[in-house]
């Protein structure tokens, strides 16, 4: 007798084997509790695979870009609105991955470990996401590109605030447009449609990236200030010609950036050294990327490891096979405009619940570029450029600090229209980056652009 | 008043998940902690030594074997040479087969023999003379947990049910008198069992009954709320179980009579499932249900009851491998059946069950690695020659990827839960109720929902816990039937409780079976109340106020 109840022991591997297994699963649901929750499948959150359980998003204004009304996603009332929103607020679907709606889905969905999505059940909707974006400056910006490809972006550069930011092409989240007919549209009307090309896009940099150069120059030739170049209109280098739109003639370093003259920067990137550009471009953050939500920007790429001295020449003013990323190029205004050290920008402001509770606030990150002395040098010649080039006209009480760009992209294209620019006005500090692709020169096609969002957002802040 | 239901609602999964919570942990601490006697029920005094033998168990062997309750280290016994029962009528012993024989008083006995107080056994050439013994040996573990109020207990699984009678009567905005009548009646149930139990069958601890109602409140909650139509049925399913229970309490007491059905009960096992086989439908890829008037009942349920009694009936044949054969014989065709119905789950907990309790009889490692090993090439044997069978199997680790085709209860199940967090979004806010079978074989992922993943861990946990405690005091119910009983039920629910969580977690082969107590359907739920009384069998205090008293003289020794 005493035997046979010893033997029952043997039971005790199943019980083992069920606590090992329970334990599995009690880890599972931890660590894959929050991806399972969210899943298009669930249907506490999505009706016929679109998510509708997130709470409102507004914008700084408290302005509804987006709630849930009837398990339907409604969105704001204004087609402009809509349209230059779209890429940050994103769609249900997930087809625009960095959008809120995709990039914070769990947290829309008010989902946490501990009581699952239960506000979500309680309120009838999920968390609330408040934006620092401003929809009416966004819809001015989207008014203005006119239908043209490319990127207006601003950002408040001492707190990080991201005021706007508008990639077009875009389309009516309200009529969106079929699948087929998107992805079957042979003219081009839908390239990378579902891309914010503010953290997705690279870009040939033009004449913007004369900055860098002028802040390499800067740190790296003590003489500088007194350096003087005479511009033929074109120049030979290692039998590679680098040309000017025109014959500039004698000019100061501060001249030479006014005028963006291409032979002079050629000269300026061999006089100051591959090793030395490639140092100042990758202390300004170069080939890093920036968390932007949930999503990672595309990193800005100078790659001079294969080049010589009509590459570096061509590199020098922009040219060359360097791309830039729009976002980077804020941080990179964000710098020059904020003693060297960039606040890197963002959109989401806080995400509370419906009762009140704030879940999330964010602080803005910064990165240290450059230091304040080469900001302010770098910071001054941008300035004088609207001041005798631009004109303090396009941007009244701003203070404005800039520089054009207008990047060759290939033979038989019309070069991408830049403008870099932000307000060293106290009252207004915005940086702001312009892409008008194919819009041509920067000063005829960015520049305006960038002149009437700026007022716009000076008039806002007023 | 639409706030003040509201804030009804929200609090009442609080309420519900704090019941379920304090009753089973109270009552596990309860089962663990408690008072037990060790009544004596006689003594062996060696003539020439006056070395003295105190028998306590209703079963004792005697042999050269160290594995013998009582081990002669000579050479005249032979290995397992006798066994001692005790029943109501007094002390038999068996011969098991000696070489050197078994004789009372002095006369060589053919097999068994009754023995008195005052005779001598002669076992292999020792001589011992059986006397009356008269004291109880108490293990007093009381102190550190009080008894508990089962009273208390009562209520708050009433409060519980309460709960799912508010939440269930006017759920859809229709209003459902059959609501009230169940879970009203389940409480009165639950009072009418507990004075029954107290006054007629004078048992005085109910541990595993408390839990048993618990976990059968949650799933009567999930009947009530998804299919408010069947669960008048199930309610009396439940009454069937209880009655059940109640019924093979009784029955076990009188060891003696249970040897005699033995053989009935095998044979309409056998026959049963056989004409399962031939009559039943096929019903979701499985031949296992059958309509009697309108009556839908799942057989092996009810022969699952019948299994377990089969194999544990063993008596005086203790560690001898020679009764191993028929069982043997019995179980592969019970298996073998329910493998042709294609309920592969019962089939797997059905051999389960039957290498646990094969293995308390016999010891015998050798036989059972053979009968796994022919079990083994079998299923390889069939999976080969019906791909269909393994095409079954085929998404096992691989949910995902079959998110809406083969892996869609299990991928749903593992959203739902998750989606719940560990306090549940409250009865009938789920959305896993709506996927098919889910109040059966998807229960546990619905529990997580509704209830939260506290209360659904919960259970696979707790009939760990009592499988922990049975193995432990199986040897304190003082014979084997009940040991192997007792181990062998809780280890079939344990398997059962393993094969369903662990198949709709993708952690296992789905084989879509019940989880016992809480799924629904109500020949499991009457299957399950009875496997319960086997249980019960390891709780000696069942049983020990209908022993032949013996008055306490003796002091408690430890």
């Amino acid at each position: 007798m005493k035997t046979t109840a010893r033997r029952g022991y043997v039971v005790l591997l199943l019980v083992l084997a069920v606590a090992v297994g329970m334990s599995v699963l009690a880890v599972r649901f931890a660590t894959n509790g929050e991806k399972w929750a969210t899943l298009r499948a669930n249907e506490h959150l999505n009706e016929n695979g679109s998510f509708i359980a997130a709470g409102n998003i507004t914008d700084r204004n408290g302005e509804l870009l987006a709630y849930t009304e009837n398990e339907k996603r409604i969105y704001s009332d204004s087609e402009r609105v809509r349209r230059s929103t779209l890429h940050i607020v994103g769609d249900t679907e997930g087809y625009i991955a960095s959008g809120v709606q995709t990039a914070y889905k769990t947290r829309l969905t008010g989902y946490n470990p501990v009581t699952g999505i239960y506000s979500l059940k309680k309120h009838g909707r999920g968390n609330d996401v408040i934006l620092t974006i401003d929809s009416q400056v966004s819809a001015v910006a989207y008014d203005k590109l006119n239908g043209r490809k490319g990127v207006v972006a601003a950002y408040n550069y001492k707190t990080g605030e991201l005021l706007c930011s508008v990639s077009s092409p875009n389309y009516d989240i309200e009529n969106k447009p079929s699948a087929e007919e998107i992805n079957n549209n042979k003219d081009g009307k839908y390239e990378g449609v579902y891309l914010n090309r503010l953290i997705d896009g690279l870009y040939t940099p033009g004449s913007t990236f004369k900055i860098i150069t002028t802040a390499s120059a800067i740190e790296n030739i003590s003489d500088i200030s007194s350096w003087k170049y005479t511009c033929k209109g074109e120049m030979l280098v290692n039998g590679v010609k680098v040309t000017c739109p025109r014959v500039h003639g004698e000019m100061d370093f501060e001249e030479c950036f006014a005028n963006s003259c291409n032979c002079a920067y050629a000269q300026l990137a061999l006089k100051t050294g591959k090793e030395n550009i490639i140092a100042t471009a990758e202390e300004f953050g170069f080939g890093q990327t920036f968390d932007f939500g949930n999503s990672q920007t595309k990193a800005s790429i100078l790659d001079l490891s294969q080049a010589d001295d009509g590459d570096l020449a061509w590199a020098g003013v922009g040219q060359y096979n360097t791309l830039v990323n729009p976002y980077h190029m804020l941080t990179v205004l964000g710098a020059v405009a904020n003693d060297g050290t960039a606040v890197l920008p963002y959109t989401v402001a806080s995400v509370t619940t419906p009762s009140g509770y704030v879940v999330e606030e964010t602080t803005a990150q910064t990165r240290a570029y450059i230091s304040a002395e080469i900001a302010d040098a770098v910071k001054s010649m941008m300035r004088n450029n609207v001041k005798i080039k631009y004109g303090d006209g396009n941007f009244e009480g701003l203070s404005m600090c800039g520089k054009t760009g207008t990047a060759e992209i290939s033979d038989n294209q019309t070069p991408h229209s830049w403008f870099m620019g932000f307000s060293d006005n106290p009252q207004c500090p915005v940086a702001i980056v312009v892409v008008v692709e194919n819009g041509g020169w920067g000063s005829s096609a960015a520049l305006p652009v960038a002149s009437d969002v700026m007022e716009a957002i000076y008039k806002s802040l007023a | 008043m639409e706030a003040l239901v509201g804030f009804m609602t929200s609090g009442m999964r609080y309420i519900m998940l704090a019941v379920v919570v304090y009753v089973v942990l109270r009552m596990l601490l309860a089962l663990f902690f408690k008072k037990t006697t060790d009544p004596v029920r006689g003594k062996l005094v060696n003539t020439i030594t006056d070395e003295e033998i105190f028998l306590y168990d209703r079963e004792t062997s005697l042999g050269r074997n160290k594995k013998c309750d009582i081990v002669l280290p000579f050479d005249t016994i032979s290995r397992l040479h006798a066994v001692l029962t005790y029943r109501n009528k007094g002390f038999v012993v068996f011969d098991t087969f000696s070489k050197s024989g078994v004789a009372v008083n002095g006369e060589k006995i053919d097999k068994k023999a009754f023995v008195h107080h005052g005779d001598t056994i002669d076992i292999g050439g020792l001589e011992y003379t059986l006397y009356e013994a008269r004291y109880k040996f108490i293990k007093d573990k009381s102190r550190l947990i009080a008894r508990p109020s089962y009273g208390i207990v009562l209520i708050l699984i009433a409060v519980f049910n309460m709960c799912s009678l508010f939440l269930n009567l006017y759920s859809d905005g229709v209003f459902k008198p059959q609501i009230i009548v169940v879970y009203l009646g389940f409480i009165a149930l639950q009072w009418i069992y507990f004075v029954f139990a107290t006054f007629v069958l004078r048992i005085h601890n109910f541990e595993l009954e408390m839990i048993a109602f618990m976990f059968t409140s949650v799933g009567l909650a999930i009947v009530g709320s998804i299919y408010p139509d069947a669960v008048l049925k199930q309610f009396l399913a439940i009454v069937i179980g209880v009655v059940g229970f109640s019924v093979m309490i009784v029955i076990m007491r009188n060891i003696d009579t249970l040897k005699s059905i033995r053989w009935v009960l095998a044979g309409a096992s056998v026959l049963i499932l056989g004409a399962t086989l031939i009559i039943a439908e096929t019903t979701n890829g499985a031949k296992n249900w059958i309509s009697l008037g309108g009556i839908s009942l799942q057989p092996s349920e009810l022969v699952k009851i019948a299994f377990i009694f089969v194999g544990a009936v063993t008596l005086e044949k203790l560690q001898s491998i020679k009764n191993l054969t028929m069982y043997i014989i019995f179980s592969a065709i019970c298996v073998g059946e329910l493998f042709l119905m294609f309920d592969f789950g019962t089939a797997l907990i059905f051999f389960f069950t039957f290498i646990v309790i094969a293995f308390m009889r016999s010891g015998d490692i050798k036989t059972l690695s053979l009968v796994c090993g022919v079990a083994a090439v079998g299923a390889v044997l069939i999976m080969i020659l019906k791909p269909y069978v393994a095409s079954r199997f085929s998404t096992y680790l691989h949910v995902w990827d079959y998110m809406d085709e083969g892996g869609y209860q299990q991928t749903r199940t593992l959203i739902y839960s998750a989606s719940g967090g560990l306090f549940g979004l409250g009865l009938g806010n789920g959305e896993l109720r709506n996927v098919f079978a889910a109040s059966e074989d998807l229960v546990f992922g619905v529990v997580c929902e509704e209830f939260g993943l506290i209360t659904g861990f919960i259970v696979p946990l707790v009939y760990g816990a009592i499988a922990v405690w049975a193995v432990l005091n199986a040897q304190k119910t003082k014979s084997a039937f009940y040991a192997i009983a007792g181990v062998g039920a809780i280890a079939m629910m344990l398997f059962q409780t393993m094969l369903s969580i662990f198949g709709i977690t993708d952690l296992l082969p789905l084989t879509g079976v019940t989880l016992p107590f809480v799924s629904k359907g109500g020949s499991s739920i009457i299957s399950c109340f009875c496997l319960l009384a086997y249980i019960k069998a390891v709780d000696m205090r069942t049983f020990a106020s209908f022993k032949p008293r013996l008055e306490a003289e003796g002091g408690g020794e430890e």
